[in-house]
């Protein structure tokens, strides 16, 4: 009986230390995606999104949507705005099914940079559904060049921060 | 060898992606919309969310849109990475950010695909501009 109430004790005290740490983390995604809004298609959240997922597993997704809902909440619940309760879980999802083994930063770079290659393209979904075929490719073919330098802009920081901030994830952890 | 090996594993995806971002790059260029040089007499219309309209005959070299628009309209909005957003027209906002309510682009009665600084501007065509929600 003893040990049972220390098991549900332990469980309970991991449950709210990982909650606290959903939380602070979810907070950093938002306030890095704030900080940084200036800079076009230059942002962390990609990088986050996919520590995240190796970090919290399926729990991501609960800060992908609160996350989208903060930034309605911030920028307006604008058209755009439908795009975000998509397509981060696709990063959610690819970063899940390419992570069952382990892969090397620069794995994690060139997927960060596909998916922003690809940004554009995947919100053209919500601007096929409004305006059509015509209007979903002009869409993306104007948001090209910003697509690339999203690429260019994930692969670098991917690359440089990746595995450092994982270091030191597991460090602060222990 | 094993040195040879190591340095595919980093070449190939590296250069995948970068001959991802050249053939996108490429289309974007044959792809994208381009305007002609010369004079050009095109019509602009404005309908707001009442229905009353505004007629306005444009003798015009502008090679987009937005500068033969600017010419005859008052023109808020902003730069945008997918082109110039219109939010404001004579003063009446429609600003899909901040609601559902935005400014449509017809060309020719067709509804236009592109920004008004990517529409380019072609003589004897009628542009409207049309206040709608969604």
């Amino acid at each position: 009986m003893s040990l049972k109430v220390t098991e549900m004790g332990l469980s309970s005290r991991f449950k709210t230390r990982e909650l606290a740490e959903i939380a602070v983390c979810t907070a950093m995604l938002f306030g890095a995606q704030v900080a940084l809004a200036s800079l076009p298609n230059i942002e962390v959240v990609t990088l986050l999104i996919m520590l995240y997922t190796h970090w919290f597993k399926r729990r991501t997704l609960l800060i992908i949507y609160v996350f989208a809902i903060l930034e309605g909440v911030f920028y307006g619940f604008g058209f755009w705005w439908f795009g975000y309760l998509y397509v981060w879980t696709v990063l959610w999802a690819a970063v899940t099914l390419l992570g069952k083994k382990p892969r090397t930063s620069l794995f994690w770079a060139v997927l960060g940079g596909t998916f922003g290659l690809l940004f554009g393209f995947f919100y053209t979904f919500i601007y096929l559904v409004a305006g059509g075929p015509a209007t979903a490719f002009a869409w993306w073919i104007a948001g090209i060049p910003w697509d690339i330098v999203h690429c260019i802009g994930n692969f670098t920081l991917i690359l440089i921060l990746y595995r450092l901030l994982d270091r030191l994830y597991w460090k602060l952890k222990k | 060898m094993e040195n040879k090996k190591s340095a595919k594993k980093i070449l190939i995806p590296v250069a995948a992606l970068a001959v991802a971002v050249a053939l996108l790059l490429g289309l974007w260029w044959w792809v994208s919309p381009k305007g002609t040089a010369g004079d050009k007499h095109i019509t602009i219309t404005v309908t707001y969310e009442d229905g009353k309209q505004e007629d306005y005959t444009v003798g015009t070299d502008a090679e987009y849109l937005k500068e033969a628009a600017d010419s005859v309209l008052t023109i808020e909005g902003e730069k945008t990475e997918y082109g110039f957003a219109v939010y404001t027209i004579n003063d009446v906002t429609a600003d899909f950010n901040k609601g559902n309510t935005y400014w449509a682009i017809y060309i020719n009665g067709e509804y236009g695909n592109y920004s008004i600084d990517q529409q380019p501007v072609t003589d004897g065509d009628t542009y409207a501009f049309v206040f709608e929600s969604y």
